[in-house]
């Protein structure tokens, strides 16, 4: 149909310019319609031949005039198959005169005077007669695209936004194969209307974001994947509560503001970013992590290709153990899940108990050195548990629960009486509140989860009646065959319960991602190939082994930078290096390494 | 000095030059030394070890266990070395743990421990040591055999990965990096005498990464932005003993990779040489070097994705898909040739 359209348009032009050869165009156009109502408004009777079993077809004038006048971008859908034609029609997308039609045209071939009849069959009609027996499943469909059933409906076509180009283009293919995405997007295109007005409580800001890309841009694969790597990630995000966990500390930040932002203050903090983007390379007050960080226009594009999910606490810099960050981040990624985090928790502590306790289940706990031990008086033997430097009674690898534990046992203290861990600055003897109870000083600036002097105070005494183990050791990748299974990567794979691959390319990379589009990939690299500008390498074959998780890559015309975080940075501000400068980095590495074991693996 | 901008300059880039593989008659990842001619080498075994290897003798000057990694700086005239040994290289994951820093003297039969720290550095030809302490954010300054010492307590707080860079431009006035609570990196001077502190040059924006280095009592500073949306390199000749005054010698619209280094006659440093797609940030990158008496630069690699280099003496090498490449500086380092028996 279109293809004759411009070749009338052609021939218009040449003779009368574009307006008057479209207006020619469009009054012959109108005038066949009239002529197609009124014949067929004369052979209403004639709706019988349908029942007969007589064949027939929509008239090709009267569907070629409905798709034109209806909304462009979901001419394409009605394109598929023999019922997405009806789907339109049931869906009510296909309109006349800015209306949506009830009615269809139909050519009818009379077997018996074998001639053709126009006729006007009703919606009840079509419904019954033709697609009741052609298209079952349409039928089906109007129904869940019902009021009753929208909320269950919408909710199997809302898919997690694409990390990559190639990604997109398979979402995009999925929602144009779908004959779902008509009635879904009929909807979306009338939510503004007394009639569908009633949709928008069902519908989140996000979504109505994420579905009128899908329905705007379903002709469009480079305008709808625009959507997701060409706009600011930022605006992108400020509906969707889950991701507004990678911008929250950052705005917290250039607020000032400690508590839970509004979504005012979201905005405004986004204002502000997109302002100014300098903004996001340093702020780093409460995530102490590596320094400058991305800056916002840098970060918003990079964010657009992440899959790495956002724990709720993450300051590297507090927890002394680079490998501990990485591992801790995988563990979090594959075990998600929406509960909070107790807000008194120390922005260090939750990667240093998701250590320890997935060790702990892996029976690998040994490798947490740090133990504090005392002599049991009853059981006659020295008593041994590891701990967290942290102050909280409710986990038992707590500092302050290893303490009262011990106080339990040697002094006899209650249950009521806590231990609580505070700053040598903030203890004051002379004060009441302070010459009673159990007390556990540190020495705030240099306390980390894995190693921090304290010293303790019980009812205003120094007490010292334990002794100190030190040394958290363990096997990022094998290095010994061994020790093999000990190794980290081997208990993840086996504690997650997930499968490995080696990657030894950019095009394993790109596969990995492609098939498996929840997998992280791990390694280990040197660090000043990784990070240069602030990594010098001094002496020859000098390397610093940097754990860093690999979760998106940007490739375009032939080149590819990855999307990283390394064990220094803080989380939610990731990467983009170049490929060959990342693959330099293992290979630096994996050279030094005993068994020259390949150190890039997908987890998936 | 007579200065010309790079910009200009850049038109007259010589050709790229034909790096060489450093051969050499142990594995190259064992490493950690090789004397001009080849005849002297320090290397590190598997059983943990440190060795030094000459043309008669094969020597151990530490011990310890598998998988000890051993790193090496020497002096200005290659005759004394820093050695760090990482025990735990494989094992202990903290980018901030105290490593034991030894020195070790060409002709000594065993390295001598120094302390622990990271990153020690010679100053003044070997005469003056520095080394970092991570954890508790100090610079230690001493002499060899300890008898002279100071120390500065650096104030940076947000960057826990910090390292300080320093210079030591004679006994008295020692230069250093730090950070402020902004994010602003400056280049500081302290003199030991009055223990007073000077700000030489503070970054021109935040987020910026400041590198100095020391030729022939000039101090070089390279600032690279980390601003995407204000991107640039400039690299500056700073006279101590002129106030401080200082002369822009080299500016670039791209972000380099940094990492000025100075040799007496040469700056290097790394140099974005071609942006090949803006979209996703990738380029190529190459060792360059500037020439303080005809202020040419050239770039003396053509891998296209250097990242890192380092000196050994006065030759420049960079590890490369683990491959040791010799950039400039003696090359023949393994000699191979029967002679004729007369």
């Amino acid at each position: 149909m279109i293809i004759i359209m411009s070749s009338h348009f052609t021939f218009a032009q040449q003779k009368m310019g574009i307006y008057q050869g479209f207006k020619k165009l469009y009054d012959i156009s109108q005038n066949k319609q009239l002529q197609l109502n009124s014949q067929s408004a004369s052979n209403n009777l004639k709706i019988s031949l349908l029942e007969q079993k007589n064949e027939f077809r929509i008239n090709p004038h009267f569907i070629s005039s409905l798709l034109v006048q209806s909304q462009v971008n979901q001419i394409s859908l009605g394109s598929f198959d023999e019922c997405s034609i009806y789907d339109l029609f049931l869906s009510q997308s296909l309109m006349s005169s800015g209306k949506p039609i009830d009615y269809l045209l139909l050519d009818i071939l009379d077997k018996q005077s074998k001639s053709k009849v126009t006729v006007r069959a009703e919606k009840d009609v079509v419904k019954e007669i033709i697609i009741k027996q052609k298209c079952k499943n349409s039928l089906k469909l109007a129904s869940y695209f019902s009021y009753k059933n929208f909320l269950a409906a919408k909710s199997t076509l809302l898919l997690d936004p694409p990390k990559d180009h190639n990604e997109c283009a398979d979402i995009h293919k999925f929602y144009q194969k779908k004959p779902a995405t008509i009635y879904l997007c009929s909807i979306f295109n009338k939510l503004k209307t007394p009639k569908f007005k009633k949709f928008n409580k069902l519908v989140q800001t996000s979504e109505k974001e994420y579905f009128n890309n899908v329905c705007q841009n379903i002709n469009n694969e480079k305008k709808f994947c625009s959507y997701y790597f060409n706009q600011s990630y930022w605006k992108k995000i400020k509906n969707n509560d889950n991701s507004l966990l990678t911008i929250n500390e950052t705005c917290k930040e250039i607020l000032n503001i400690k508590k839970k932002l509004s979504l005012d203050q979201i905005n405004s903090c986004i204002y502000k970013m997109e302002n100014d983007p300098s903004l996001c390379l340093t702020q780093n007050r409460m995530k102490p992590s590596l320094f400058p960080r991305r800056d916002c226009e840098d970060l918003s594009t990079i964010l657009n290709y992440t899959r790495l999910k956002p724990p709720q606490k993450d300051c590297p810099g507090n927890l002394g153990n680079e490998a501990m960050v990485n591992i801790s981040r995988i563990i979090d990624h594959f075990t998600y899940s929406e509960k909070d985090i107790k807000t008194s928790m120390l922005c260090s502590q939750p990667y240093a108990y998701t250590f320890l306790n997935f060790n702990k289940n892996q029976f690998n706990e040994e490798i947490w050195g740090n133990q504090i031990c005392y002599q049991d008086t009853i059981k006659n033997k020295e008593i041994c548990r590891p701990y967290i430097a942290a102050d909280d009674t409710d986990n038992n690898f707590s500092l302050s629960s290893a303490i009262h534990q011990i106080l339990t046992r040697k002094r006899g203290i209650t249950g009521k009486t806590s231990c609580k861990v505070i700053a040598k600055k903030e203890f004051k003897p002379a004060l009441l509140e302070f010459q009673l109870g159990c007390f556990i000083l540190i020495e705030k600036e240099n306390c980390l989860s894995t190693s921090c002097p304290f010293t303790v105070v019980y009812n205003s005494n120094k007490y010292n009646n334990f002794t100190l183990k030190d040394g958290i050791k363990f096997d990022y990748f094998r290095t010994s065959y061994q020790k093999a299974s000990y190794s980290q990567h081997s208990q993840l794979v086996k504690g997650l319960l997930k499968k490995t691959k080696k990657i030894l390319n950019l095009q394993h990379l790109k596969d990995q991602f492609k098939e498996h589009p929840d997998s992280l990939i791990h390694g280990m690299a040197c660090a000043e190939d990784i990070l240069p500008h602030h990594f010098r390498k001094e002496a020859v074959n000098q390397c610093r082994p940097l754990p860093f998780i690999i979760h998106g890559h940007h490739s375009s015309s032939g080149s590819s930078s990855i999307i990283l975080t390394t064990a220094l940075d803080d989380v939610s501000s990731p990467r983009r290096i170049r490929w060959p400068a990342v693959y330099n980095g293992i290979r630096n590495f994996v050279i030094h390494h005993p068994m020259k074991y390949w150190s890039l693996h997908a987890i998936y | 000095m007579q200065f010309i901008k790079a910009l200009l300059i850049l038109c007259t880039v010589s050709g790229f030059s034909k790096e060489m593989i450093l051969r050499t008659k142990l594995p190259t990842q064992s490493l950690r030394y090789i004397s001009k001619k080849g005849q002297y080498s320090i290397f590190q075994k598997q059983s943990g070890s440190l060795s030094v290897s000459t043309h008669f003798s094969l020597k151990t000057i530490l011990k310890s266990s598998p998988n000890t990694f051993y790193n090496i700086t020497t002096s200005q005239d290659e005759v004394s070395f820093l050695i760090t040994q990482d025990k735990n290289y494989y094992s202990s994951h903290s980018f901030n743990k105290d490593l034991d820093i030894f020195t070790f003297k060409k002709g000594d039969n065993k390295a001598v421990l120094f302390d622990k720290g990271q990153a020690p550095r010679f100053h003044r030809n070997g005469n003056w040591i520095s080394y970092l302490s991570p954890l508790k954010k100090i610079i230690h300054f001493s002499i060899p055999n300890k008898k002279k010492k100071f120390s500065i307590k650096l104030s940076h707080r947000y960057n826990p990965y910090y390292r300080s860079k320093r210079l030591m431009l004679n006994d008295e006035q020692v230069y250093y990096t730090d950070m402020n609570s902004k994010g602003e990196e400056a280049l500081l001077l302290y003199t030991t005498i009055d223990k007073q502190l000077f700000t030489v040059y503070k970054s021109s924006q935040k987020g910026s990464i400041i590198y100095p280095c020391l030729s022939n009592d000039m101090i070089y500073l390279m600032e690279v932005s980390m601003n995407s949306s204000s991107p640039g390199t400039t690299i500056w000749a700073i006279d101590p003993f002129k106030k401080h005054i200082r002369k822009e010698i080299y500016s670039s619209t791209m972000s380099d990779l940094g990492q000025l280094k100075c040799l007496k006659k040469n700056l290097y440093f790394i140099k974005k040489t071609t942006i090949v797609n803006k979209e996703n940030h990738y380029f190529q990158s190459e060792v360059a070097k500037i020439d303080l008496n005809t202020n040419k630069l050239s770039l003396i690699s053509g891998l296209k994705h250097v990242s890192n280099f380092s000196f050994m003496g006065d030759r420049v090498l960079t590890t490369f898909n683990d491959k040791l490449y010799i950039l400039e500086g003696h090359i023949n380092t393994i000699n191979d040739e029967i002679k004729e028996t007369k």
